[in-house]
């Protein structure tokens, strides 16, 4: 789980979340009281559909601003290390 | 804010003199409730703001210092989320209400300590350390807007931006004795807001006053095509004169008295509805029967959102990247020297309740009782036009407390959180004081779009005590 969720946990930290979730998931269990049969979900509180903006051209950030929160960039671009061998 | 407007113009006090002021009590100030502040960026919109007022400008907003969350984005200002991660990040643009203040002429006058992306009821996960109770620097100040609050409650500004999640704008206010107000979810732009739950953040007004509150909001409103759930509305002006309170009818639900609750809190909100009935309100018993899974529901949602949301800092584009030979472990350290302990918990039950074997169980189950909260609600505004609780179970408890402990942190949240996953507003007013001294808050929530109803009955009730005037 920690793998899926990109975090490298050592033995205590795992330990550690491991007996806090035990805990919290146990709490989470008292929704199976609930009688949902037909009920439908909730993913957001809003009756209106989201609002579509019209199609069109804008000027976007200046480039060199955002590359000045980028950790390593090199000509106009972010650089990682290689993906591909 | 209606108070210091008023000494720039009836006293003839100056912005500038009173922004250099607060820069300098906010350096040293005790309680760690900023982050950081532009001396030279706020001096400069005070100068800006004093020549204004001189040639007779009315605009109440001008040269007010307001304090920011710091999970709000500032224009080439540091906006951290109280997060190593975010350590060295500035953003390229304003937020949508950074934008609103500027242009009303508002000084943002520092970034406000938060928990770490939000994430807490205490203040205490932020990586620039807790920040403390000015009531009882022993004692935490709530969160995760505590910074704000304690901004607030110390003077060291005029009003104040949180964001509230789960009760994060109320319950700091609560435990620091001012008004926080949650608005409908879809009034306030959440662009530019850092996202924690998205279907839950939104952005509220801190301030000593309701009447401060609703300047504030009426201020920060507003449709804004950059956030997608930003509702398309024409909002009226608020008005500052309390709302008539007579044959307005208040629910009270029984749910929100039961175990758990201290009673000099209890005592405190029961004396506030003894206030509301003075007022010509007329008191009814409601029932809000899934009350009691809110907790377990929003803890799904919220933690689901935020693995979702947080996915984002990977150490590419921007944030803090630790070294490593491939792109893959690029990741990995990144996010595990980056993440806090709170946040890293959140991330892991979220990708758990998301988790193709048990998305059914939890999250599914989750969003289907969070249907039944919002028809909860439905159900009781048919019988009254306000729900009346307290905001908190207790008042601000010890720095180190509980810490341990995350399940009982999470239940603290119990009053707060089911007007997040209704989306409606809710406003938390101090009400008394407890055993120890310490602030103690009421909570109303009223319909959605019903602001005015909230602010309106907390100004009434603000015009006849005041424990809204009593400082650390």
């Amino acid at each position: 789980m920690a793998r899926l969720a990109r975090l490298d946990l050592n033995a205590s930290e795992l330990d550690g979340f491991r007996n806090d979730l035990d805990a919290i998931l146990t709490y989470m269990e008292k929704l199976n009281e609930v009688d949902t049969r037909g009920v439908g979900v909730t993913v957001h509180t809003q009756a209106v559909t989201a609002h579509l903006r019209a199609d069109e051209l804008k000027e976007s950030q200046p480039l060199q601003d955002v590359l000045a929160n980028a950790p390593h960039h090199k000509n106009g671009s972010i650089v990682v290390p290689k993906v591909l061998e | 804010m209606l108070e210091t407007a008023r000494r720039y113009r009836r006293d003839g006090i100056s912005p500038v003199k009173t922004v250099r002021d607060l820069l300098s009590a906010i350096e040293v100030e005790p309680y760690n409730a900023f982050i950081s502040y532009d001396e030279e960026g706020a001096l400069l919109v005070a100068e800006k703001a004093e020549r204004a007022i001189e040639k007779g400008s009315e605009e109440p907003l001008l040269g007010l210092p307001i304090a920011v969350k710091d999970n709000i984005c500032t224009k080439d200002l540091p906006t951290t989320c109280a997060s190593n991660i975010l350590a060295d990040f500035a953003p390229t643009y304003d937020a949508y209400v950074i934008e609103r203040l500027k242009v009303r002429g508002a000084v943002i006058i520092g970034k406000t300590n938060l928990d770490e992306f939000a994430m807490g009821s205490t203040t205490t996960t932020s990586c620039k350390g807790p920040t403390k109770n000015p009531w009882d620097i022993t004692r935490t100040p709530g969160g995760s807007s505590g910074g704000s609050a304690a901004a607030v409650a110390a003077g060291l500004c005029a009003g104040a931006l949180g964001s509230d999640t789960g009760g994060s704008v109320r319950m700091p206010a609560s435990f620091c004795g001012i008004t926080g107000l949650k608005p409908t979810y879809g009034t306030v732009s959440r662009y530019g807001l850092v996202a924690f739950a998205s279907s839950l953040d939104q952005i509220g007004p801190m301030t000593r006053t309701a009447r401060d509150a609703a300047v504030l909001f009426d201020a920060i409103r507003g449709h804004d095509p950059q956030d997608s759930t930003s509702l398309v509305e024409g909002y009226a002006p608020l008005s500052l004169n309390g709302h008539d309170l007579t044959g307005v009818r208040i629910g009270v639900p029984r749910a929100f008295f039961g175990e758990g609750l201290a009673h000099d809190v209890e005592r405190s909100v029961r004396y506030a509805q003894g206030v509301f009935e003075e007022l010509g309100a007329t008191i009814v018993e409601v029932e809000l029967p899934h009350l009691a899974y809110g907790v377990a529901v929003y803890y799904i949602i919220c933690t689901a959102e935020a693995s979702s949301n947080l996915a984002r800092y990977d150490g590419v584009r921007y944030g803090y990247r630790a070294g490593a030979a491939t792109l893959i472990d690029t990741y990995l350290n990144t996010r595990t020297q980056g993440f806090n302990a709170e946040v890293k918990r959140r991330i892991m039950l979220g990708t758990y309740v998301l988790s193709a074997g048990y998305y059914d169980q939890y999250y599914r189950k989750a969003s289907q009782v969070r249907s039944l909260i919002v028809k909860d609600f439905a159900g009781a505004f048919e019988h009254c036009d306000m729900l009346l609780g307290p905001t908190t179970p207790c008042t601000a408890f010890g720095l180190g407390e509980m810490l341990d402990d995350p399940l009982s942190l999470y239940l603290l949240d119990i009053y707060t959180i089911p007007a997040n996953l209704a989306g409606l507003p809710a406003i938390s007013i101090p009400c008394g004081f407890g055993d120890t001294g310490l602030p103690c808050g009421l909570q109303l929530m009223a319909p959605a779009l019903r602001e005015d109803l909230l602010l309106g009955a907390s100004i009434a009730f603000q015009d006849v005590t005041n424990f809204h005037q009593v400082r650390p």
